[in-house]
């Protein structure tokens, strides 16, 4: 009786090899979830089965070299993760933000404020949350005047040599350095770049240097600084070489990059048919996407994040 | 019939275990189906679609981590880790596909996670072309659309 067993057990196992393809998807979805959006998409080009397989939410990914535009719509608790060289976006429900505004992010955490005076990090990937003080209390507290002189940019201050410095929207830079007296100054040099019609600006720490970038007019010119080392002057930049850009008004930072996303400036932008995140590339000079023929001269019609940031996963 | 603390699982292919309570409820499914229904405690409960060898190889997962459960002491953290190790390993392709299946099905967490994240390794950092190999699996692009597909996304390839 037993050997009839393992017979009917031995033709059942070398009966033939298992389709791997057939297996259930809630199973291939398991699997997926652990791996990275390159590894996805090596697995959709299988089979013509695999190959418009849904994305699943992340377990370990989206992996630690991606960066990814997080946004949401309509102040909803519900954030899409959108990464330029993939066209799908990730979907996470984050109860823990509702109500609360993205403020920065850095190292895979984001600064949330909820209210006039509540302030916290939150992970979104690991879901920790770290409460932080109500403002005033325990802070160094200043309101910048804005006026004529000094027009803050949109986007947030860089914290470079110890001081913060901000952006006009002109270009001219501003310092908050909370260990000072005078806690607040503007600069008188450098000059703000010759620009017409600055529609956005932005600033950014690329290798130990400030970089500032100017959208005018519909982005109809696009263009690139850095500050010298005296800190006197704007200088032209044409190509950031293995570097890439990531910019919004909450958080913006530098990588370096050569597998074909280097040397190009990610905004946080979709093309026109809401698929891709668009990019300006210093080679061509153009807005473009990846895997899509769109290419731009201009951001005409093109609808820009208000609530987002540039985030990149962190899992500690 | 088992004796008491003892539950009996039936094969597909007919071939009966008994196993200790503790390590059959490891499985979610079996948990709900002796808490709902007491019948199944006293008699014999049939495991569907999961064969004798199959049914063996989970019996020895689980028994091993319902004893890690009941007293960490007798078999740490890293006893627990060398065994899933050297217990994925030892899986020839068919085993691992009828293992997931039957995790799945039976609700085995742990083991389901396990099995995911080996066959998740098995495709991390691969060619399409070594991922069909590894999973016999036809490529039935055509060569046009399998451009196609490298010019969409290039940054993959």
């Amino acid at each position: 009786m037993e050997l009839s067993t393992d017979l009917a057990e031995s033709i059942i196992i070398q009966d033939k090899e298992r389709d791997w393809i057939q297996l259930p998807i809630e199973l291939l979805t398991a699997i997926l979830s652990r791996l990275s959006f390159e590894n996805i998409a090596r697995f959709r080009s299988v089979c013509k089965i695999w190959q418009f397989f849904p994305t699943p939410i992340p377990h370990q990914c989206p992996n630690n070299r991606s960066h990814w535009l997080m946004f949401n719509k309509q102040s909803t608790s519900t954030y899409h993760f959108a990464n330029p060289s993939y066209k799908e976006n990730y979907i996470s429900d984050l109860p823990e933000l509702s109500d609360a505004l993205l403020r920065y992010s850095k190292d895979g955490w984001l600064l949330m404020s909820r209210g006039y005076y509540s302030i916290f990090f939150f992970n979104p990937f690991t879901k920790e949350e770290i409460d932080l003080p109500d403002i005033p209390e325990k802070w160094t507290y200043l309101k910048i005047k804005t006026d004529l002189d000094f027009e803050p940019s949109n986007c947030n201050p860089v914290f470079y040599n110890g001081v913060f410095y901000c952006l006009a929207r002109d270009g001219k830079l501003g310092i908050f350095d909370p260990n000072r007296k005078i806690l607040w100054r503007v600069l008188h040099q450098p000059q703000p770049p010759f620009i017409d019609m600055v529609d956005e600006s932005y600033l950014v720490e690329c290798e130990g240097q400030l970089l500032s970038v100017f959208l005018d007019n519909h982005g109809k010119m696009v263009s690139l600084y850095r500050l010298d080392k005296l800190q006197t002057s704007w200088k032209t930049v044409k190509n950031l070489g293995d570097k890439m850009l990531f910019l919004s008004h909450c958080s913006s930072f530098a990588v370096k990059n050569d597998d074909g996303m280097e040397n190009k400036i990610y905004f946080p932008r979709f093309d026109e048919g809401g698929n891709g995140i668009m990019f300006y590339c210093l080679k061509t000079r153009m807005f473009q996407t990846f895997g899509r023929k769109f290419s731009s001269k201009n951001l005409y019609g093109i609808e820009k994040k208000l609530h987002c940031c540039w985030i990149t996963p962190s899992f500690e | 019939m088992a004796s008491k603390g003892n539950l009996t699982l039936k094969s597909c292919n007919g071939k009966e275990f008994i196993v200790e309570e503790k390590v059959a409820v490891m499985s979610t499914t079996i948990k709900n189906m002796v808490d709902v229904d007491d019948s199944f405690a006293q008699g014999v409960i049939p495991i569907i679609g999961v064969d004798g060898k199959i049914l063996a190889k989970l019996i020895e997962y689980c028994k091993e981590h319902a004893e890690a459960d009941e007293d960490e002491e007798v078999k740490s953290e890293e006893y627990l880790k060398k065994f899933d190790e050297k217990f994925v390993d030892e899986l020839n392709l068919n085993d691992l596909y009828d293992l997931l299946k039957a995790s799945n099905y039976l609700e085995i967490t742990k083991l389901l996670n396990l099995l995911c994240q080996k066959v998740a390794s098995m495709i991390k950092g691969k060619k399409p072309e070594e991922i069909r190999r590894i999973f016999n699996i036809k490529n039935d692009f055509t060569p046009e659309e399998e451009e196609e597909i490298n010019r969409q996304n290039p940054w993959a390839f």
